[in-house]
């Protein structure tokens, strides 16, 4: 209790201190407006060829279509401009006590560094969590209404194993690398540099691919892994099950059923050529990685704090 | 003045042009040693300048005057010389910099594709026409993008909200701005990455084509140029650099509350004072 009250405390100030500042609100409306609006710009004007015969119900099929078009869309773009932007909205989350000159104030409390830490990166969790799930109702609710129904359950298994780990490490380690400036200024260049680093998904050549694919693992990036998991058992499940030669085989002359199929290759996307070239990385090295990186990370910002403290 | 300079000076830093030479030295990387796999035409050497550009245009356009950012705010609103001004100096200092910055890289590009033997895509080298759009085209983006940060910061008082939102659209439009003209064509006049006329093509571009590159670049950089006026307009208005509200609706509470007028009448309040 004596060690929960503080924490409590920490994070409903640093809820109210980020809801003040706004900057997340930006974030979640730059998330919404490209969703919905890429979608649509991208995928929404047209209408779907549907082949005339194929062994699977036009239902389904249109079911299926709407589901890729809502789910898959434009979320690998999504995922760059939350690697990329979400670090430097929230990197000024202890940084901004220097500032405001209530770092003080917050040292001559009875909480500890590490306590402060974790409060900050517990708030983030919590503003982040309930964005996303009104972001993910918002956009489901739009595109229910602008091209029909799809797939709820693959839908939120794309935001919850997709989306929500990313986001949430993204601005976790954010807040925890930009902990040590003194400066919002400095801060946010250390999150620009992480997010930089963040965002490169791009596949390298040669030499210099086997290092960056060796870098994988200390980097974020590879969690694009799980969304593109997630793209591919959706592909393999859904998609395959109309398109693979089997089905096909029996329609091979349908050319509405080629143009159908062709249609919702994700390869089509410039973005998921990156991704799918890549064997997708297993989810339990994801994890560990991720833990171990977090972990690393967080004992780097506390022993800055620390001999900055000792220090001053 | 001596003294305004240095600490304009050392208020515009290095980061801003670090940060765009770090974008630039990465492009020419993987032009130099044909790094990646997906082709990435922003990342093109005889482009670069006008990708990297805009990313140091942002944050050093953020940072010039943020007001949450400024520890002396309150000083320098008491200072006969307005926040405006100091904008405009800060940027006349910066400005020159990030062109030493764009014209370096753009040459550095020209290099790089001459040391490669032949002009873009194996064709004829670049005329004088083409080296003058190398060296000029990243103006109007890096002004829009600049002009953009610029008024977000204003209107948030944060810096971090101006960078935040001019790297998101930067990286956009950077990735699918081709997209977005073609399947809107009318909005090329405002598109920033908008393709320059053929460059190193055996035949000169057409007089139509060099003209709508032109228009183009005009009304991306006005579009910037107004972007930054409306954020210099908000600084003259020093309650709102305070953050103290709108200060319509102040006046609005002091007439109300029967406080010294001063002089306008606020729009849609009763004339007569309200009965207790």
């Amino acid at each position: 209790m004596s060690l929960l009250r503080p924490l409590y405390g920490v994070t409903r100030t640093e809820i109210r201190l980020q809801w003040r500042r706004r900057t997340l609100l930006l974030y979640a409306g730059l998330v919404l407006v490209t969703l919905v609006a890429g979608t649509y710009l991208l995928f929404g004007q047209d209408t779907p060829v549907l082949p005339g015969s194929s062994p699977i119900p036009i239902q389904r099929l249109e079911r299926i279509s709407n589901t890729t078009r809502v789910s898959l869309g434009v979320f690998p773009i999504l995922m760059v401009i939350t690697l990329f932007t979400l670090p430097i909205l929230a990197a000024e989350s202890v940084p901004v006590d220097s500032a405001t000159g209530m770092r003080p104030v917050l040292d001559s409390l009875p909480v500890s560094t590490g306590m402060v830490l974790l409060g900050k990166v517990l708030a983030l969790f919590i503003l982040l969590l309930l964005e996303l799930c009104a972001l993910a109702a918002l956009h489901g609710a739009t595109g229910w209404i602008l091209y029909g129904p799809f797939d709820v359950g693959e839908y939120l298994r794309v935001w919850l194993f997709g989306i929500l780990p990313l986001t949430l490490f993204s601005g976790g380690m954010a807040v925890l690398l930009a902990s040590g400036q003194k400066e919002r200024r400095r801060a946010i260049l250390v999150a620009l540099v992480f997010g930089l680093y963040q965002a490169m998904a791009l596949p390298l050549k040669g030499t210099a691919g086997q290092v960056w694919d060796t870098l994988a693992i200390s980097r974020p990036s590879f969690l694009f892994e799980l969304y593109s998991g997630q793209a591919r058992r959706l592909q393999a499940g859904l998609i395959e099950e109309v398109c693979s030669p089997p089905n096909t085989g029996t329609n091979s002359t349908d050319p509405g059923l080629e143009a159908w199929c062709s249609q919702l290759e994700l390869s089509n996307l410039d973005i998921w050529n990156a991704l799918l070239t890549h064997p997708p990385m297993p989810i339990r090295t994801t994890l560990i990685a991720c833990s171990v990186q977090g972990v690393l990370v967080w004992l780097l910002a506390w022993a800055w704090r620390n001999g900055r403290e000792g220090r001053e | 003045m001596r003294i305004d300079l240095r600490v304009d000076l050392r208020h515009i830093g290095w980061a801003a042009l670090a940060a765009g030479a770090a974008v630039a030295g990465f492009g020419l990387a993987v032009y130099r040693w044909d790094l990646v796999l997906v082709s990435l035409d922003a990342l093109q050497p005889l482009r670069l300048a006008e990708t990297a550009a805009p990313v140091a245009a942002v944050i050093q356009s953020a940072f010039l005057f943020s007001p949450e950012d400024e520890p002396a705010l309150e000083v320098f609103l008491a200072c006969p010389r307005s926040p405006g001004k100091i904008l405009i100096q800060r940027l006349a200092l910066a400005a020159p910099l990030h062109g030493i910055l764009a014209v370096a890289v753009g040459l550095a590009g020209l290099a790089v594709v001459g040391a490669s033997g032949a002009g873009p895509a194996g064709q004829s080298p670049l005329s004088a026409m083409d080296i003058a759009i190398l060296l000029t085209g990243w103006m109007a983006p890096a002004i829009l993008f600049a002009g953009l940060a610029q008024w977000v910061t204003q209107a948030s008082r944060q810096a971090v909200n101006g960078v935040a939102l001019g790297l998101v659209l930067w990286l956009g439009l950077a990735l699918a701005g081709d997209a977005l003209t073609t399947r809107f064509p009318f909005l090329w006049p405002v598109s920033p990455f908008l393709h320059p006329p053929c460059m190193g093509c055996p035949e000169a571009a057409s007089l139509a084509a060099l003209a709508q590159y032109g228009v183009n670049r005009v009304c991306v950089a006005l579009l910037g140029v107004s972007l930054f006026a409306l954020g210099a307009r908000r600084l003259q208005d020093s309650q709102a650099v305070l953050g103290i509200g709108n200060p319509r609706r102040l006046e609005t509470a002091r007439f109300e509350t029967g406080e010294k007028e001063t002089g306008r009448k606020p729009t849609g309040i009763p004339s007569e004072p309200r009965s207790l």
